[in-house]
């Protein structure tokens, strides 16, 4: 019985989230199309619905109709599961994400529930595998596609995600040292109330290597993402549409999805990491319970709101400025900060005798 | 219990399959990606053996890095088709024997544990096992040597591979147009 | 959260590898800096660096250091100096040489040197899991020395030849040490000693434990260049560039000695009557092969590969002796033998203008570079065991030792086939000097390195054949 209703629980906490997520994902690019209009002093989607608010229906709809094509010289097998390698891992990492701390529903259990679908020791590393994966999605899709263009941007896109994740790996580092653990819900546990509090502004260290590792991490995180300005892999003045060039429908869907769902997940990492996670800004505002979830949506929303920004500002690089400034000025800046912090957190410790 | 059993027969068949697909596919991608299949299927079974750190490393390290070189490369090859099957029967011999040799030495030490060594004790698995801070903590204090030692090893395997892949600079513009 | 026990570190145990990586460092900044064009930073840099070490490896107190991964006794003290020495002869050697071929380098050096770590890492190594990096930084190194010559064939196939050997003889290793992990529960070679002499079981009862020491010698085996794991050598080290030859023909082959040292002398001895027969068979394969295919060669650097191989041979029959004699006279004869091959290559790198000379070509030597020629000969005789050079003493030993194990057979094998040895080292002597050049072949303008290093690897060559003593007694303090 017991069991049962443990099994219950998280059958209806991952239900809860996935729709929350898909639901999420479809907005955002309503979100997207809506801001990028405001920044280029146009309306954006306003005719379907009130506001263009059912848009992404109407999109999506619209998707499922398609026909399906298929190149003839493309690699059946392999060119299907590439939009699922994709997808997958994307939706998967949002499972390890921390929401807020705990809650019973205002009384309604008996026992405090995670806001979390599983706290696994390893969260963050969980996530760095998975992105890891995701190269996968893109390359195969370039590659069985049998076009040339496709190629050219799959094979841009995984020297461009592994290049990045390695800034990545260490700029996330400097939040591990500080908080002493790689479980994300331990991570932002140990982090509080108050935007001194949270690692990007930490006086562990001398602040400066929160806030650089957290610019670290988020100029990785749009490379990571294909985002403007390292969308190199779908460059579209000089790769036609790059990797997903051939897919149409429902498989370019997944593509499509599975981009701003990996907004979604890495804005919530550098929430959790850096930003304190579901705590308040100031300790006077409640943060326990649904009432850290409200938080931890703000500060996400925040966050791909700067995506779509820094979209709508700037231009796309050059492929070897890319590689150029990946390796040598964001992996140096990387290292050199994972030393300052721990340097930093050395000194903070003999200080404070812990 | 039930569930246990089911993972590991899951991703056992799973990192079984896989392994099949990269020796019997004919195209040298299929056979890349059914390896990467068969690394993420063993990353799950070290999970199941608590070597968490181990099974996210194995993904990160293998299925992220190495074998998205391999992939790299023979997309660049343009392999689109192999010439016939490249194991001819003898081979298939020299497999098999290799194989079952292997089966029996490893079932040996599993099955017949009366006539296994006495080692030392070996200790019941703690709670932390494999978990990210144990493996730090040993890496940083009894495996230190190893874990420093490895950054020079990777620090010569750089040099040598920029050694081997840079085009001399007084060769590059000249004598490619002389050879023209 | 953060507290543990910080290790004790024994920063001193390692010292002479310390100090070799930070001049391989220090070279790869002044390449990055200063643009060191002529190599001569790079070339001072390693030789103080080699200096250096040599002196702190008598510095070694017995002690184990790292969690008991390394030990700094008189054994790993000794090693350190072999493959110091080989290292620093051939860095002497090199620069002409490189020189020669404008490809005077900072990393040639560089992994030069951090070869050379790797070989005393594995020197020193009590565990699988240092003496696998170690083996693997100094195999590392040696594939991409092996390729030094970019633009030449043979050069490019050596390097990927040794390259995809090294690697399956590697995995062969590792999936050796494996068994033996899991047949003892252990990495540690004090640890494995300690579970041998306690166990209740009788030996024979671990196959596990047979197989694994089996695939260990099969994989090491390969790095000395045992027969029959010795199919890569006269392509490598024909190919690679002649210095690079040396060091593999000498550091790379004591280190690998080294590791077997550790792992069947040391950790092993007990199941001498497993493992004593599979030496048996590859010493004596390994002689006969070895010589008589030296026997056929025309090409001079092909000769000497399979005079290196048939000298693995000699070194392998030290493990049929009981352990302590064994040890000291293997340790002696890769004294003896560093000198004389890093000799003789060094000539072979400096003789002549292009790689890969035949034998014939050296028709003449005498007359043009007598010094050449002389010491050439010195090092052939030692080769060949002549008395009053090193190599007679060397092989006196080791000779002497299986005798004594009750291995009569094996040592006349040995010495049979070290007669049969005369004829082609002599054959290049009588070239050098009873025979006229046909074709003018030019020598390299001998720079002060290269004739520093031919005198010392001579003086070496000399001094162990005539007072072996001065260095067996250093050789006595191991036990």
């Amino acid at each position: 019985m017991e069991t049962l209703l443990v099994l219950l629980i998280h059958l209806l906490k991952i239900i809860v989230v996935f729709s929350i997520l898909l639901g999420c994902i479809a907005y955002a690019v309503l979100l997207e199309r809506k801001l990028l209009g405001r920044l280029q002093v146009r309306w954006g989607p306003s005719r379907v619905g009130p506001f263009g608010l059912l848009q992404p229906i109407a999109d999506g709809l619209k998707l499922f109709l398609k026909e399906e094509l298929t190149p003839t010289r493309a690699d059946r097998f392999l060119f299907v599961l590439a939009p699922l390698l994709s997808m997958g891992p994307a939706l998967l990492a949002i499972a390890v994400v921390p929401f807020g701390d705990t809650t019973n529903l205002f009384g309604l259990l008996d026992q405090p529930i995670l806001l979390q679908i599983a706290d696994i020791h390893g969260g963050i590393l969980f996530i760095l595998a998975l992105t890891s994966v995701g190269v996968y999605g893109i390359f195969l899709a370039g590659w069985s596609s049998d076009n040339k263009y496709s190629l050219l941007g799959a094979l841009r896109s995984s020297a461009q995600m592994i290049s990045y994740e390695l800034v990545l790996g260490l700029s996330i580092t400097v939040a591990l040292m500080a908080a002493g653990d790689v479980s994300l819900r331990n991570i932002a546990l140990s982090q509080g109330d108050g935007f001194w509090n949270w690692w990007i502004f930490s006086p562990k260290w001398f602040v400066l290597p929160g806030i650089l590792g957290f610019f670290l991490y988020l100029i990785s995180a749009f490379a990571e993402t294909n985002r403007l300005p390292f969308d190199l892999p779908e460059a579209e003045t000089e790769l036609v549409a790059g990797y997903h060039t051939e897919y149409s429908s429902m498989k370019f869907a997944m593509f499509f999805m599975a981009e701003y769902c990996n907004i979604i997940t890495v804005s919530c990492i550098a929430v959790t990491l850096f930003l304190g996670g579901w705590y308040a800004p100031f300790p006077f505002l409640p943060s326990g319970g649904l009432f850290g979830c409200v938080w931890f949506a703000v500060k996400v929303f925040i966050l791909v709101c700067v995506f779509i920004w820094v979209r709508g500002t700037l231009p796309r690089l050059r492929y070897d400025q890319l590689m150029k400034f990946g390796w040598k000025v964001m992996l140096p800046l990387a290292i050199a900060n994972v030393l300052l912090a721990a340097g930093g957190i050395l000194l903070y410790e003999m200080w404070h005798g812990s | 219990m039930m569930l246990n059993a089911l993972y590991f027969w899951f991703f056992g068949t799973l990192a079984a399959v896989c392994g099949l697909g990269v020796v019997l596919s004919r195209h040298p991608m299929h056979s890349a990606i059914s390896l990467v299949g068969t690394m993420i299927a063993i990353a799950a079974l070290f999970l199941q053996l608590h070597s968490e750190f181990l099974a996210y490393a194995q993904i990160i390290v293998y299925t992220g890095a190495v074998m998205v070189l391999i992939v790299f490369t023979i997309s660049l090859l343009n392999l689109r088709q192999t010439a016939g099957n490249p194991m001819c029967p003898s081979r298939w011999w020299g497999v098999v024997f290799v194989a079952l040799l292997l089966l029996v030495f490893s079932a040996y030490q599993l099955i017949d544990k009366s006539h296994g060594f006495a080692g030392p004790a070996r200790p019941s698995v703690p709670p932390d096992y494999g978990q990210v801070p144990t493996v730090a903590r040993s890496l940083f204090t009894t495996y230190l040597f190893p874990f420093e030692f490895v950054a020079v090893l990777l620090t010569a395997a750089v040099i040598g591979a920029t050694v081997l892949a840079r085009q001399d600079p007084e060769q590059h513009p000249t004598e490619q147009e002389e050879q023209k | 959260m953060n507290n543990f026990a910080v290790p004790i570190l024994g920063i001193q145990g390692i010292m002479p590898e310390l100090l070799l990586s930070l001049a391989a460092v220090l070279i790869l900044l002044l390449e990055m800096t200063a643009g060191d064009r002529e190599g001569h930073g790079a070339l001072s840099l390693s030789v103080a660096g080699l200096i250096l070490a040599f002196i702190a490896t008598f510095g070694a107190d017995g002690k184990q250091v790292f969690s008991s991964l390394l030990v700094n006794d008189n054994l790993s003290a000794l090693l350190d100096r072999v493959f110091l020495m080989a290292a620093f002869l051939v860095t002497l050697v090199s620069r002409p040489y490189l020189a020669n071929y404008g490809l005077a380098k900072g990393e040639f050096f560089v992994l030069l040197l951090l070869a050379t770590v790797g070989m005393m890492v594995m020197g020193a190594a009590m565990d699988f899991i240092t003496m696998f990096l170690g083996l693997e930084m100094l195999s590392l190194s040696l594939y991409v020395l092996a390729g030094f010559f970019k633009k030449d064939v043979l050069s490019g196939e050596a390097a990927f030849k040794y390259f995809i050997l090294g690697a399956f003889a590697t995995g062969f290793l590792v999936f050796g040490m494996a068994f033996v992990f899991g047949a003892l529960g252990t990495t540690n070679f004090a640890a494995m000693a300690h579970t041998l002499s306690a166990g209740s079981p009788p030996f024979p009862s671990v196959p596990t434990l047979l197989f694994g020491l089996a695939l260990i010698l099969a994989g090491l085996g390969f790095k000395i260049s045992l027969v029959p794991f010795h199919t890569w050598v006269p392509d490598v080290y024909t190919g690679a560039p002649t210095p690079v030859t040396a060091l593999i023909a000498t550091g790379s082959k004591a280190a690998g000695f080294a590791a077997l040292v550790r792992i069947f002398m040391i950790t092993f001895p007990g199941s001498f009557q497993f493992w004593g027969a599979a030496f048996w068979w590859l010493a004596l394969l390994t002689m006969i092969v070895g010589n008589l295919f030296a026997l056929v060669q025309v090409e001079i650097k092909r000769m000497f590969a399979y005079s290196s191989v048939a000298n693995g041979g000699y070194l392998a029959m030290a493990f049929l002796s009981h352990s302590d004699v064994g040890i000291k006279a293997l340790l002696f004869y890769l004294f003896a033998y560093t000198f004389m091959t890093v000799g003789v290559f060094g000539v072979v790198s400096l003789a002549g203008r292009r790689e890969r000379l035949l034998i014939s070509e050296y028709a003449g030597l005498s007359r043009e570079n007598p010094f050449l020629a002389a010491v050439m000969s010195l090092f052939l005789l030692s080769l060949a065991g002549m008395p009053g050079t090193a190599g007679f003493f060397g092989k006196f030993y080791l000779f002497a030792g299986a005798v004594r194990s009750g291995y009569l057979g094996l040592a006349l094998v040995g010495i049979l086939t070290t007669i049969l040895s005369f004829y082609y080292y002599l054959r290049v002597i009588v070239y050098m000097y009873m025979r006229e050049s046909e074709m003018p072949r030019e020598a390299l303008e001998l720079a002060g390195s290269g004739r520093t290093a031919l005198v010392l690897a001579a003086a070496g060559v000399l001094i162990l054949g005539c007072f072996p003593n001065l260095i067996w007694i250093s050789i006595e303090q191991v036990f």
